[in-house]
Formats: structure tokens, C-alpha cells, sequence
């Protein structure tokens, strides 16, 4: 029986021996899936491959949800990309994360001040700490195309725009595509339209109160930027109507740019829909299908552009969790991603040039240029603003009439915000 | 007088006899401990298995079984209630509370039984995370509609939002449900593979037994020879209990066919499941095809391209016939049955250690006294 036991302890060490080959484990979360996934997995794989962890990459759309329900219980993941600042404050204040001051390398000489800026968070007791690093961004401010449809020449000003958009519904064309479903979240891409007509309307210095829910929803700009929106994309000069908008998915919105009697000829997007457009049955070529300019600001006011990032955060203090954030931040990560295609770093050592075509080349250009970025308003507001926002645009679109009344509800889920959680971020 | 070759040759002969005995008794001892360490592992992979589909596997499988089809369950009456005008009152209802309850309760019960370790928590918690979420648009579908007027075709859009949310193909909830129970069924697959009846593993039980019997032959032989004896009796008890742990590791193989008929009997039973969820599934979405077609038609424009590609896809969906609750559950208890008999004949494991101990106590007993003997002549 001695010797029954002896066999039986051996073979219970034997998992665990045939386990030690790699050194430790690293849990990463982020709302990439499918061609987004890809490219962050071959990020990942050059890791795994130098540092000899495994990584475990958990990917969904309902990040908010989930994420919060692992916390909850105690078992978050060692690392996860949040794409709104405003998250990102309300985690560190409870006490969820590990600051990342003397674990990543300050990055000020490969980061721009304004990037760095959006990686600290103020804490309760007036203290400022670094709590994540911005690893991708993207430049919410385009308008894409077909060259090959799109005959007019491309609008410089806001006001040239709602005039091309005029102009090609009276011509019996439909000038939007739009979808705005995004399940979980459904309603965000209508944010991102008011961000950018409220930006290049008003100028950063009103975006930037907005944003940091400082400027009632119910002053006179705010109301400016929904009724332009309105203008621009309503009722008759988008592909189908507004139900047909309300239930096409933003990544469905885009097809109609393509094939020989295009359904809609402009597509109000982030620069990472180029991936989805690439993904679609008739594979549409970049540059030669689809290319973008950038919104135009209105009369007065200067170029800018609105921009997001997904910002790594550390749930869990382990070693390998450590390498791992150092790692998404460092040169060689940063360069991995544009080689692939489909995302931009902020790293100021990856030049436009990493890029393969020269739409990425453009948008790289821009997010590294002088002109004003600012960030995503409805990213830095905070949970509960946020979904209001997402759900009042879809309130508007079936059925602009209700404007007012809607701002007014919005004014009062703004005026409940604690002014702790107000993330202030100028732009550059 | 003896002449001195004659007295050596007796003392060589007796010498032969101690050391043959000697020799025999360490040999029965090791292969005997060889039957029960062989016996004891074959046995106890079969153990395992029995214990992981029992406690682990059947209750995982099913329960998300369950968790799917009450998912499937309250999306469709609640869409039932809004097209019908029921909602008006009563919301999605009574019928999708409970069936939210039982899902929630029945994903708890996977987590817990979950086979598949930390990767199947993660999974398990992505889908409790959507589940909130397409809670969240069912409430907001109920707001819109009790506001009445035009909120009403709103509350269409937070349905379709809710029900694309669940049936989603690759992201849905209920298509990281198939992933999950394709994970578990590759994990039993797996576990019933680690202790299948193979050749190899036939050889290592029925091995050390064949050559502990000829052994013990061989024994009953040679002391017939040397002692005239016609028997040895403890020996020959010892011939009768190996007998005995043959029969027992007979009942293993027999145990391994039953779990793994079992496993078949389970993974028909969630497949019916999965058929009743199809059903219900089929229906519903063709109750969301006629409220999303009626609005679009009422917007006097298309419905766009995801709603097209939902439409197509609804028109690939086959629907099988529905199967009732009580079919289910006869079904289910079967299953607990199968597992149930194959654990009681792998119950008899623990008689293999108590064998092994009777069979060398009897070889102990039965050559003791003949070595004792000789070492006395010896002196």
C-alpha cells in the first residue's frame, strides 16, 4: 500500500512538472474580437515568445459589464485595455488598480505630453498617479469614401460639407450610411457624430467643458451640435430612414459604400473601420475603394480632430503582469501593430512611415500632427453619463422632435455627476 | 554410515529445496502486489471517470442545457408580450422573470460543476456579463413602450438590440454557450479516453494475474514434489481470491462500457435540449422578423444590411419538432441512472486491496511452515 501511495504521489507531480516550462501566466481583457483580435494576438504572440508567459486574452463587446462583474467578485484579470478614461478614474478611486509610477518607464521621451496626461487620474485625496498606458488610438474624426463614387471634390469646411451633403440629396443620391447598432452599447457611433459637429462647431475650449461635464446639455451650442447632426444626417439623406439606422450595426453601415450602385456614399467612422471594410465579401482595397478626409471645422474655428485610445490598466500586481504593461508600452509593441495594418500608436518614435498604405500614413499623420486632439467626450464622462448619451442618440434619431425634452433629461443625469468624477482633459 | 558424497549431495538437495521456496514466496509476494497495483490503476482511472461525468460533467452539460433553452425561453415571451400588446401592462412578463431566474441559477450551477478550469470561469463570466446586458435592453424595451406613442417603435429597436445581443451568431450569448459545451464535451471525450478499455490496458490487469496463477500452479507443483503433499490449502485459497479479483476487474471494463454509454445517453440528451432550444429560438426570431419588417416598412425605407443578412440567415435555420419537459427530464434521469449502475460495479474497486492482502497472508501461511521446516533440518 506504502509503495501504491509512493506511485500515486509521482504521478500527481507530474502535471505540475510538465507545467514548469513556462514562466508564469498573464490574464489580459479587451473588447477586440475578430480582426482586431488577430492583430493584438500577434502583439501578444512576439511576448510569449521573448518572455516565456503564456498569455490568456479574453475578448468582448460587453467589457464594461464584464469587467465589472469580475471585479465585483473579487477576480478581475491581471491586465485590461479600457477605452474610456472616465472607467479608467472611477476603478483607481475605488482602489482597484496598481499605479504604474516606477513599474513602466515614464515614457516622456516617446509619448506626448497630452497621452501622458490621459494616463494619470486624481485620486480623492488630491494626489495624482499614473494608472495605465495609452497602447492604440484611433482618430474618430473621418469621414470615409469610395474615390470611385465620389466624384465631388472633398468638403474643406463644415459648411462645404452640409452643402455636399445638400447637394447630393437634392440630386436623388443618399448622401449617409449610418448603422448604430453596437450591442452592447448601441447608440455610440451617434456620440461620435455629436462630439465631432459640437468640436469643429464650437471649437476645444466648449468641447472640452462639455466633455468634462462642465457645460449644461441644454446651452445653446449643445443644442447647435444636435441640430446640425440632424441637418446633416436626418431623416431623408440617410441610406433607408432612421429605423434603417437604428437597426444596422456600425459595422454593417459601410457596405452600401461599395459595389457598383452604391446604396450611400459617405460613412462617418473611426479610423479602425478599416479593418471591417476590409473584412467585407467584396474585399474593397484601400486607397483605390476607400479612403477618408478628415471633418471639417466650421467657419472660425481651427482644425482638430476628436481621437480615442485604449488605455492597459494593471487589476493584479504579479512579475509577469508587470512585463507584460512595460510591454504593450515599449517601442517594439508599438511597432508591431501599424506593420500589421489597422491601428496607430501614439509612441512618438513610430513614425507615419511604419505604415503600410498611405490612408494609415494620413491618419498617423494627423494623430501625431500639431493640430488639436481631443479625446472622445463620451470616453472621459463617466459610466452613467455615458450610457445616457448612448441612449439619447437613439432616442433623437427616432424622433428628432423630442430635442428639447431629451436635453432637459440629459441636464439632469449631468447635474447628479459628483464633480469628482468630472475627468477634465484639455486638448492639445 | 553415509559416505561423505551422499551426505553432501542431501545437503545440496536441501539446500535447493529452502532456496526454491524462498524464491517462490518472493515471487508470489512481488506479483501479487503487481495485481493490486495494476488492477488498483486500471481500476481507478474507471473510478475517476465515473466520478467526474457523475459529480462534474452530467450536471455541467445539462444544466447549460437548461440555462440555453430558459435564455431561449424568456427572449421569445418577451417578444411575444411586446408584439401581442400584452407588455402594455405586464411587461415582458412573468413567464421571462422566471425563465431569467432559472438561466442565472443554472449558470451558477455550470460554474460550479465547470470542468474546464479557469478558461471555462472566464467564458461562464463573459456570459453572465452579456446575460446583464440583455436584461438591461429588455428594461429599457419595457420603458419605452409603457411611455407609449411613438416610443413604442422604439421599444422594438431595444428588442432587437436584446435578441441580437442573445442570438448573435459567434458573439452571442448562446453562441458562447455552444463554445462552453463544446469545451466540456471535448473534456469528457478526453476523461473517458484516459481510462478506456484498451489492449494495453487489458494486458497490464490481466498480465500480473495470469503469471501470479501460474505461479501459484507452480508452487502447488513443486511442493507436491518435494513434500508429498496432494494440496496446499492456503495457496489454494489464495488460487480461489484471484479468481475472485479476475472477476472484479471483469466489473471494471463492464463500469467503463456503462459510463461511456452514459456519456452517449448524455450528449443525446443535450442535443434534444439543443434541438427544443432551436425550436423555441426559430419561433421567436420569426416573431422579431415580422416587428423589425413592420418597422422598417413604417419608416418607408429599407431595413439595412444587418437586418438583410438576418433575415437570410433566419431562412437557413431548420426547426425540429419540439420535445416536452416531462420527455426531458425522463431523459435526464435516465442518464443519473446509467452513471448511478456504473458506479456501483466500480464500487467493488476497494475489494482489490483486500484480495491482494488475503492472497499474500495466504501465500505467507501456506510456505511458512515448509521453510520453517527446513531451516530446523538445517541446525
Amino acid at each position: 500500500m506504502i509503495r501504491l501511495l509512493i506511485v500515486l504521489v509521482l504521478l500527481s507531480a507530474l502535471p505540475a512538472c510538465s507545467g514548469a516550462g513556462a514562466a508564469g501566466k498573464v490574464q489580459i481583457m479587451a473588447s477586440w474580437t475578430g480582426q482586431e483580435e488577430q492583430r493584438f494576438l500577434e502583439v501578444l504572440a512576439e511576448f510569449e515568445k521573448d518572455e516565456n508567459v503564456v498569455v490568456e486574452y479574453v475578448g468582448t463587446r460587453a467589457l464594461s459589464q464584464v469587467l465589472g462583474s469580475e471585479v465585483r467578485q473579487g477576480t478581475p484579470p491581471d491586465i485590461a485595455l479600457l477605452p474610456s478614461p472616465g472607467e479608467l478614474a472611477a476603478y483607481a478611486r475605488d482602489g482597484h488598480l496598481v499605479p504604474l509610477d516606477g513599474i513602466v518607464p515614464s515614457g516622456q521621451d516617446e509619448y506626448s505630453a497630452q497621452w501622458l496626461a490621459l494616463e494619470k487620474v486624481a485620486l480623492r485625496d488630491g494626489g495624482e498617479q499614473r494608472f495605465a498606458v495609452a497602447v492604440k488610438a484611433d482618430l474618430k474624426s473621418a469621414i470615409w469614401f469610395n474615390p470611385g463614387t465620389l466624384r465631388s471634390p472633398v468638403p474643406r469646411t463644415g459648411e462645404e460639407l452640409l452643402a455636399l451633403s445638400d447637394e447630393l440629396a437634392a440630386g436623388g443620391r443618399t448622401p449617409w450610411c449610418m448603422g448604430l447598432g453596437a450591442t452592447p452599447d448601441s447608440g455610440w457611433p451617434g456620440t461620435d457624430w455629436i462630439e465631432d459637429v459640437l468640436l469643429h462647431q464650437a471649437g476645444p475650449d466648449v468641447y472640452r467643458q462639455w466633455a468634462a461635464s462642465k457645460l449644461p446639455w441644454t446651452s445653446p451650442q449643445v443644442r447647435e451640435a444636435w441640430t446640425t447632426w440632424s441637418r446633416l444626417a436626418g431623416a431623408t439623406t440617410v441610406r433607408g430612414g432612421p429605423k434603417s439606422a437604428l437597426l444596422t450595426d456600425f459595422v454593417d453601415s459601410g457596405r452600401a459604400l461599395f459595389g457598383p450602385q452604391p446604396g450611400c456614399l459617405l460613412d462617418h467612422q473611426a479610423s479602425f473601420i478599416m479593418g471591417v471594410y476590409q473584412g467585407y465579401d467584396t474585399a474593397p482595397e484601400v486607397a483605390r475603394d476607400f479612403d477618408f478626409f478628415p471633418f471639417p471645422a466650421f467657419a472660425g474655428k481651427p482644425p482638430a480632430s476628436v481621437v480615442s485610445a485604449d488605455l492597459a490598466a494593471m487589476f493584479t500586481d504579479t512579475p509577469q503582469a508587470r512585463r507584460l504593461i512595460s510591454y504593450l508600452a515599449s517601442e517594439k509593441a508599438q511597432r508591431i501593430w501599424p506593420r500589421n495594418g489597422g491601428a496607430f500608436s501614439t509612441n512618438r518614435k513610430v513614425g507615419p512611415s511604419e505604415h503600410r498604405d498611405d490612408v494609415s500614413k494620413k491618419i498617423a499623420t494627423i494623430l501625431t500632427s500639431d493640430q488639436s486632439l481631443c479625446f472622445d467626450a463620451s470616453d472621459l464622462m463617466p459610466p452613467k453619463m455615458r450610457t445616457a448619451f448612448y441612449r439619447a442618440v437613439l432616442e433623437h434619431v427616432d424622433d428628432p422632435s423630442r430635442l428639447e425634452s431629451l436635453l432637459e433629461k440629459l441636464e439632469i443625469v449631468r447635474s447628479g455627476v459628483p464633480e469628482e468624477e468630472r475627468v477634465e482633459f484639455p486638448c492639445r | 554410515m553415509t559416505a561423505p558424497g551422499v551426505v553432501a549431495t542431501r545437503t545440496d538437495a536441501r539446500s535447493t529445496t529452502r532456496r526454491g521456496l524462498l524464491r517462490l514466496r518472493a515471487a508470489l509476494l512481488g506479483v501479487t502486489a503487481l495485481v493490486l497495483l495494476s488492477s488498483w490503476y486500471a481500476f481507478d482511472s474507471v473510478h475517476d471517470t465515473i466520478d467526474t461525468v457523475r459529480d462534474r460533467s452530467a450536471p455541467a452539460l445539462l444544466e447549460a442545457a437548461v440555462a440555453r433553452s430558459a435564455l431561449a425561453e424568456a427572449d421569445s415571451v418577451a417578444i411575444r408580450s411586446f408584439s401581442s400588446g400584452e407588455a402594455q401592462l405586464i411587461g415582458p412578463g412573468d413567464r421571462y422573470q422566471n425563465q431569467i431566474a432559472v438561466a442565472s441559477q443554472s449558470i451558477a450551477q455550470v460554474a460550479e460543476d465547470n470542468t474546464l478550469g479557469e478558461s471555462g470561469s472566464k467564458q461562464l463570466r463573459v456570459v453572465a456579463g452579456l446575460v446583464v446586458a440583455y436584461t438591461g435592453w429588455i428594461e429599457q424595451a419595457d420603458a419605452h413602450y409603457r411611455q407609449g406613442g411613438g416610443s413604442t417603435s422604439l421599444a422594438a429597436v431595444d428588442l432587437w438590440y436584446a435578441s441580437r445581443l442573445l442570438h448573435e451568431p459567434g458573439s452571442g450569448v448562446l453562441a458562447q454557450f455552444d463554445e462552453l459545451v463544446k469545451a466540456q464535451q471535448a473534456a469528457l471525450g478526453d476523461q473517458l479516453d484516459g481510462s478506456s478499455t484498451t489492449f494495453w490496458r487489458g494486458a497490464l490487469v490481466a498480465v500480473p494475474i495470469i503469471a501470479l496463477f501460474v505461479l501459484l500452479v507452480v508452487t502447488q507443483r513443486f511442493l507436491r514434489r518435494r513434500f508429498r503433499r496432494a494440496w496446499n490449502l492456503p495457496l489454494v485459497f489464495a488460487t480461489v481470491v484471484l479468481a475472485g479479483c479476475g472477476a472484479i476487474a471483469v466489473f471494471g471494463v463492464l463500469a467503463q462500457q456503462e459510463v461511456e454509454t452514459a456519456a452517449g445517453e448524455l450528449r443525446d440528451v443535450t442535443s434534444t435540449w439543443d434541438g427544443r432550444t432551436s425550436t423555441t429560438r426559430a419561433a421567436a426570431q420569426d416573431e422579431l422578423k415580422n416587428l423589425v419588417t413592420k418597422l422598417c416598412a413604417a419608416a418607408d425605407g429599407g431595413c439595412g444590411d444587418t437586418v438583410v443578412r438576418f433575415l437570410s440567415d433566419l431562412r437557413q435555420t431548420g426547426t425540429p419538432d419540439p420535445v416536452s419537459d416531462k420527455e426531458l427530464t425522463d431523459a435526464a434521469k435516465h442518464v443519473n441512472a446509467s452513471v448511478a449502475a456504473a458506479d456501483d460495479h466500480a464500487g467493488l474497486e476497494t475489494l482489490i486491496p483486500i484480495g491482494a492482502v488475503l492472497i499474500g497472508l495466504s501465500v505467507l501461511l501456506g510456505l511458512h511452515p515448509r521453510i520453517q521446516e527446513y531451516r530446523y533440518e538445517r541446525r
